[in-house]
């Protein structure tokens, strides 16, 4: 099972999308937004699901970090 | 350094043509499909002045997709006078063969050695300048071979105590950084100590941060009007902001982490990064009891990404953060969070960037601290507004952290640098005062270098440029207005003299 974003690519999604989205086996509903929701689901389930609904993209989710400026030790000094 | 033309693909701003709804579009694509029929090397015309020189090598169709050739420096005026027009990237596919396995030096280095003995301890003491006490939290990393990255480091204890594994009890350090706490705020200055000889039982002590001092960022922008920026909605997708603070005003904002509450879009009690970003853009304080933002004038909103004491977020919370600045009316967003340098585009922020730009939203972008690695995603999105840090001399006291990132290029004003943890590139937009820059944290001030203060500096003199245009601030909220946005940013952009992929067009100047 993996996190996988579902985003609509016109304005609001229409509500029956998000009613068969609901709907499915296999699909758990994470969180929901106008454009778009979060599902975890196998890979084959949530490409099977994003097959079913027009004007839908399906994207595995990621992380990003702040970026950092601080240096780190790499190599630690070896014992006398 | 003379660098060589790169291929690139010229789409429309949505899907695969040129919208027949869009004239200008219309047009700019049907003469791109007219160069792609000879060799030589054309110029595109440029609204903002000089043609663009560049080679039209394909064109799939009158209204679709061109590949052209032209110089990486140029693609920040081509970004700039054709903003409703996507510049790709051209991907090159490598068969998926397994990789080759290589022994890691210190797998290699653990598996020889038979089991050390713990290393002898070099204890310091680290005192507060801003308080005289003992400092806690405090994290001290001593450089014995700094280029190697070979040395020790820790935290201090309550007692502001820290002892180092440098294998005795007194030690050659080549550089010694010192980082107090940002949250809350210790209200000390980062430290950096070079080619100093330790001794276990030393005290150091920090310089306390004067809140009048003159930074990087006052030096370029600097004002004491209260205004400045008024009229413009700028919204900080971040670690969320100190709601507390009192030269902050946030008039709103959203949680936008799965599974938290979304009306608690204060700060993540991480390390302030949000917090210190938004004060770089709209604190309202004055020195020396406070600090001014360069634009404080405007309507501030937070949108946090990063969850509860994480130090990571979603690209699904980072979209539908935008999403919400966009739909709550904000005209610059400011995202100083990425992946590593180079990382391919990410289609789900893609879509929502594009979104954004197609509502009349700006979206500034740090290029990321790699060290003049290429420019991180987001950052690197045709859409994104990137940025790179510079610094200049004179801009922090002796023996601060800021020293240790002053590196070659340096401008036509020789004290001005690219900061050395700068990640640089042809998708790079502007640069900004990213050293050493004094800010609101979450109990008080601090400081924090990075292209992450680099670009909430950009956006601030964005708002102040727009805050300016009675014009723009009229127009309607779609892709004419990010347009204009970006032509009257490029009007107020200044080169400082480096190469393009370091700077972009410059910065930004008000």
């Amino acid at each position: 099972m993996a996190r996988f974003i579902l985003r609509y690519s016109g304005g609001a999604a229409p509500e029956e999308h998000a009613d068969l989205v609901n709907a499915a086996s296999n699909v758990k509903v994470l969180d929901r937004s106008p454009k778009m929701m979060l599902v975890e689901a196998s890979e084959d389930d949530a490409q099977k699901l994003a097959g079913q609904l027009p004007g839908w993209s399906l994207h595995p989710e990621q992380q990003y970090n702040i970026p950092d400026t601080r240096k780190r030790i790499v190599n630690d000094v070896e014992p006398a | 350094m003379a660098s060589t033309p790169q291929r690139y693909i010229l789409a429309p701003v949505q899907g695969f043509r040129a919208s027949r709804d869009n004239p200008r579009e219309m047009s700019l694509f049907s003469s791109l499909h007219r160069l792609a029929t000879t060799s030589a090397v054309g110029a595109l015309s440029s609204p903002l002045g000089a043609g663009i020189p560049m080679r039209v090598v394909d064109s799939i169709g009158e209204t679709k997709p061109k590949l052209i050739e032209c110089l990486p420096e140029n693609l920040a005026a081509l970004r700039a006078s054709h903003p409703s027009m996507r510049i790709l990237p051209v991907v090159y596919y490598q068969p998926a063969l397994a990789p080759r396995a290589r022994v890691r030096r210190a797998m290699a280095m653990a598996a020889a050695a038979a089991a050390p003995a713990p290393a002898p301890g070099l204890s310091v003491q680290v005192l507060s300048g801003a308080t005289g006490s003992p400092a806690a939290g405090v994290t001290v990393v001593a450089f014995t071979d700094f280029a190697s990255r070979t040395g020790a480091e820790g935290t201090t204890d309550a007692a502001g105590r820290v002892t180092l594994a440098l294998g005795g009890v007194t030690a050659h350090i080549e550089r010694l950084y010192i980082y107090p706490p940002t949250d809350p705020a210790s209200g000390d200055w980062p430290a950096l100590q070079e080619n100093v000889v330790l001794n276990s039982g030393d005290t150091i002590q920090l310089l306390a941060v004067d809140l009048s001092f003159q930074d990087c960022v006052r030096h370029f922008y600097g004002a004491d009007d209260l205004a400045l920026g008024a009229g413009v909605t700028v919204g900080v997708v971040d670690s969320g902001v100190a709601l507390n603070h009192p030269d902050l005003t946030v008039s709103g904002g959203q949680n936008t982490v799965t599974g938290e509450d979304p009306s608690l879009f204060g700060d993540n009690a991480t390390e302030g990064h949000g917090t210190h970003v938004a004060g770089i853009i709209a604190a309202r304080g004055t020195p020396p009891t406070g600090i001014r933002g360069v634009a404080p004038g405007v309507t501030l909103r937070s949108y946090r990404v990063f969850g509860q004491g994480q130090l990571n977020a979603s690209n699904y919370d980072i979209a539908k953060a935008v999403d919400a600045a966009v739909s709550d009316g904000c005209m610059l967003l400011n995202l100083s969070l990425g992946s590593a340098a180079g990382s391919p585009p990410d289609p789900a922020l893609e879509s929502a960037l594009t979104d954004a730009h197609n509502a009349g939203v700006l979206v500034f972008v740090a290029n990321g601290n790699d060290g003049r690695q290429p420019v991180g995603y987001p950052a690197s999105d045709t859409f994104s507004q990137a940025v790179s840090a510079m610094g200049r001399t004179g801009t922090f006291p002796d023996g601060t952290e800021p020293a240790g990132s002053v590196a070659a290029p340096f401008g036509t004003d020789p004290a001005n640098f690219i900061a050395d943890f700068s990640n640089i590139g042809p998708e790079t937009d502007f640069t900004g005062p990213g050293v050493g820059v004094i800010s609101t944290l979450p109990g008080g001030y601090g400081v924090m270098s990075g292209t992450s203060m680099a670009t909430p500096a950009e956006v601030g003199a964005a708002a102040r440029v727009l805050s300016a245009d009675p014009s723009i601030l009229a127009m309607a909220a779609n892709a004419d207005r990010t347009a204009a946005m970006i032509a009257a940013l490029a009007a107020k952009t200044t080169d400082l003299g480096f190469d393009p992929t370091f700077e972009g067009k410059g910065i930004i100047t008000p």
